[in-house]
Formats: structure tokens, C-alpha cells, sequence
């Protein structure tokens, strides 16, 4: 079914899906392909194309090798760091910030469970920390201009890569799938009055917690 | 001097730090500064001068620190902010808070850890912001306090069975002098905040240093991972504009 326009965008619209790479980056694509959006799949740390005028842009972005404080190298753990703020910053600020009309009015995050602060896992835990932070900050400034700002909050069983983990999930746990299921939602033009959230498809883990 | 009594906090200097340095004095502490700036307050057990955005530079400073023996407790309170559209934004102001807002961190209790587990006991707090939530003007900033915020749950599991507590402060909007120049008094994005905070006040930073106090302390030891917002009631979100004045008016009215 083709969805409605986004914000004046022709017919059918453009995702821009900053996740070469991602395990959940063919999900999503055929997920959205499905709904009638054309996907052009890019680096998570591409620089921004301004000649392309997206209406929905989804960040799945590289997560940094997990290791304890004692192990980790801070001025590379700062590098990656940097690097994984930088690039959506400088994209937000090209195809949404500077832009009229022809904005991209969904921005979604997708970030792994490394947020929720497991043990051994510093860098990792800053940088998904630091996307979160940086689109709960859009939520607010673009709220104004229509635009919504998401994050969905994957799972750590959702990598068909990862090792089978023998804690169990409340629900089955999630696939690449559902991932884009919760994606598609998002985007969804009828989501419009929907910004700033945290969606955790986790199976139920972060049911018990404290919210990120 | 009791080792566990040796507390380095730095960004020592000015605002928040120079009252969480003051407090922890009174309270009888050996407090150990680091800082950029060299007119720290009176009554320091020790100091060091070092730019801790230079990662090598910070290590030969908390070396200097640390001959004096293990430091068992540890405030992350150096930080700094830039208010910026994103109209506006730079890789450099994002480089910048990264390396002075975490990097800082990391070094800091990497340098203190190996006397902590030594101790089997140790006190991190980590100095975030009402801004982990989010902020408008101010996204590259709020990045690296949820960055830290994350940070804080991920230590707080890492070092949970050596002793060692982690935990965070989350200061709302207080009356510094980083405060006063981030925030124009008349933008809109300010009077949101500042009109919406249910105490109607900004905070001192002495308020700041009373919860960091709390998680200092030898007794509270069973809280970890934790963050304590010191926000006037603001991280519960603001009251919608005028709710206050109209608050306010049917207080007077008895």
C-alpha cells in the first residue's frame, strides 16, 4: 500500500537508511520497499548528500567494540565516539536544519542495548547513550518544523550474528523483522503526534527496568 | 589520612565543582582538585593543573594525584557546554564536549580503579544533566550527558561486585556562571524551562553538591547505577507556560 505523501514529498518518498552493515539493514529496506517507500541504503557514517531530499531518515548505526574501562583505549574509544556523534549531527543539520519544505520530517534511531548499560561495554555504552541524547535534542528543536524524532531500542538476542544467549526474553525474542516492524510504525505518516520516544522491541527484557 | 577519605573532584575551579570542593571540605574529606584554571578554593588536600580534553596530559596529572596514595572516591564534575542550533552545528563543538565531557570521565576513573578494587571499596559520581532527556540548542551537549548517563549504568554493573559504587547527579537549572552565558535570559527555550520549574527558582550549586554528598558517603552503599535529578522538580517535565503565574496568583489568593 502506498502511504500518503510525507510533508509535500512526490510520490512514492525516499528513506535515506544510514546503516550499510546494520543486521538490521535488509529487514528495513524490504520492510519499507513493501510499503512503497524507496529506500537508498548509505554508510551510517556518510556525510550527507544534498542533493537528495529524503522524507524519512533512519540512523542504524555501527555499535563500538564492547570492552571493560580497564581495557579500553580512551583516545580511540573517543575517536569512534566522536565520529558516531558527528556524522547524524552534520546529516540533521544538512537534509532537515537548513532545508524549507523539502525537509525530512521522520528521524529515527535505531540503537542497540548496549544504552541500557550492560558491564563491559564502555564505549559502546557512551555512543549509543550519545545518539539517544542527540535525538531526544531533535525531538525538541524540530518539533516546531513538524518533524518527529524516534529511537527504537533493539534487544540484544535481535542479531542473527550474536550468540544464542541463554537469559530468556518474556516474549519470544525479536527478529531483524521486527525491528522494521517498529520502524515502519515510525515512519508512518499517521504517526505524526508521536516524538521523542523510546520503543524497546527486547522480548520483554527491559520490562522490569529502570527507562533508559 | 584515612585513603578512603580522599576524594578528587575535578572542574574544581568555578560553579559546580568549586561547591561540591567546599562541601566535601566542611565535611571533613581530603579533597583533591584537577582543573585547567589554577584559583581553586581554599583548603584542597591537593591539585593538579592539567586541560583535560588532553588525554595525555590528564594521566600525568591524576599520576601526580594518586603519589599521595589510592583515591576511593571520584566526582566527574568537569564539563562544559555550547548552545547551538543545529542550524549551526560543528563537528568541532561535538569533538570538543566529547573529549571534556567523557573523555575526562574515562581517564579519571580508569587512573583510580586499580586503588578502589585494592580497597574493595570505591564512590564514582558522575556530574549529567537534566538534559539526558534532551535539549533544544543544545543537542551536542545533551549527547554527551547521555552518553554519561549510559556510561553510569554500564560502570555501576562493571564495578557493583568490587565495592564500588556509581551513580550520577543530574543537575537542572542552576545558577552558575556557564548557566547565565548558555542561556539568554529572554529566548523562548530558556523561559520554557526556567517558567516551568515547579519550585519557581533556579538551583544553587550548593544544592548540587548535597546529593553528591549523599552518594559519597561510606553508608550509602547499596545504591548503584542510580541517577538523582537536583532539578526543582523540572525532570518531571515543565509546566506548560503561565501555569506558575496562575499557581502563583491562587497562592496569594490564600
Amino acid at each position: 500500500m502506498m502511504p500518503p505523501s510525507v510533508a509535500g514529498q512526490p510520490q512514492p518518498p525516499l528513506v535515506l537508511l544510514l546503516g550499510r552493515g546494520s543486521p538490521f539493514a535488509a529487514a528495513i529496506e524490504r520492510r519499507l520497499a513493501a510499503e512503497g517507500y524507496r529506500v537508498a541504503l548509505q554508510d551510517a557514517a556518510a556525510a550527507p548528500d544534498e542533493e537528495v531530499s529524503p522524507a524519512a531518515i533512519v540512523f542504524a548505526p555501527k555499535v563500538p567494540r564492547a570492552t571493560g574501562l580497564a581495557e579500553t583505549v580512551v583516545e580511540e574509544a573517543l575517536l569512534e565516539l566522536e565520529e558516531a556523534l558527528v556524522a547524524p549531527t552534520l546529516v540533521v543539520r544538512d537534509l532537515v536544519a537548513r532545508r524549507g519544505p523539502d525537509r525530512a520530517s521522520r528521524l529515527l534511531m535505531v540503537v542497540d542495548w548496549a544504552v541500557t548499560g550492560p558491564p563491559g561495554a564502555t564505549a559502546a555504552a557512551a555512543a549509543m547513550g550519545g545518539l539517544v541524547g542527540l535525538a531526544r535534542s531533535w525531538a525538541l528543536e524540530f518539533a516546531p518544523l513538524g518533524v518527529t524524532a524516534n529511537i527504537v531500542l533493539v534487544g540484544p538476542d535481535a542479531d542473527p550474528a550474536a550468540p544464542a544467549r541463554a537469559l530468556p526474553t518474556l516474549v519470544r525474542p525479536p527478529s531483524a523483522e521486527d525491528v522494521a516492524h517498529a520502524v515502519a510504525f515510525f515512519l508512518d505518516p499517521r504517526a505524526g503526534s508521536v516524538t521523542g520516544q523510546v520503543l524497546a522491541v527486547c522480548g520483554g527484557r527491559s520490562a522490569a527496568a529502570m527507562p533508559v | 589520612m584515612d585513603p578512603a577519605q580522599r576524594v578528587l573532584v575535578t572542574g574544581v575551579a568555578t560553579g559546580i565543582g568549586r561547591a561540591i570542593a567546599e562541601r566535601l571540605t566542611a565535611d571533613g574529606y581530603a579533597v583533591l582538585g584537577l582543573d585547567i584554571d589554577a584559583a581553586v578554593p581554599d583548603g584542597l588536600a591537593g591539585f593538579a593543573q592539567a586541560d583535560v580534553t588532553d588525554p595525555a596530559a590528564t594521566r600525568a596529572a591524576l599520576a601526580r594525584l594518586l603519589e599521595g596514595g589510592p583515591i576511593t572516591r571520584l566526582v566527574n564534575n568537569v564539563g562544559s557546554s555550547r548552545r547551538e542550533y543545529i542550524a549551526d552545528a560543528t563537528a568541532e563543538t561535538q569533538r570538543w564536549l566529547v573529549r571534556l565531557n567523557l573523555g575526562s570521565a574515562m581517564l579519571c576513573v580508569q587512573a583510580v580503579l586499580p586503588g578502589m578494587r585494592a580497597a574493595g571499596f570505591g564512590r564514582i559520581v558522575n556530574i549529567t544533566s537534566r538534559a539526558v532527556f534532551g535539549r533544544e540548542t543544545r543537542s551536542a551537549y545533551a549527547a554527551t550527558k547521555a552518553a554519561l548517563a549510559a556510561l553510569t549504568r554500564s560502570w555501576a554493573r562493571e564495578f557493583a561486585a568490587a565495592g564500588i559504587t556509581c551513580n550520577a547527579v543530574g543537575p537542572g537549572m542552576i545558577n552558575t556562571d556557564l548557566f547565565r552565558r548558555n542561556n539568554p535570559a529572554d529566548a523562548p527555550d530558556v523561559t520554557r524551562l526556567t517558567g516551568g520549574v515547579p519550585m519557581r527558582r533556579i538551583g544553587e550549586p550548593a544544592e548540587i553538591a548535597q546529593a553528591v554528598a549523599h552518594f559519597l558517603e561510606a553508608r550509602s552503599s547499596y545504591v548503584t547505577g542510580q541517577m538523582l535529578f537536583v532539578c526543582g522538580g523540572l525532570s518531571l517535565g515543565p509546566l506548560e507556560p503561565g501555569r506558575n503565574a496562575e499557581l502563583e496568583a491562587a497562592d496569594r489568593l490564600g
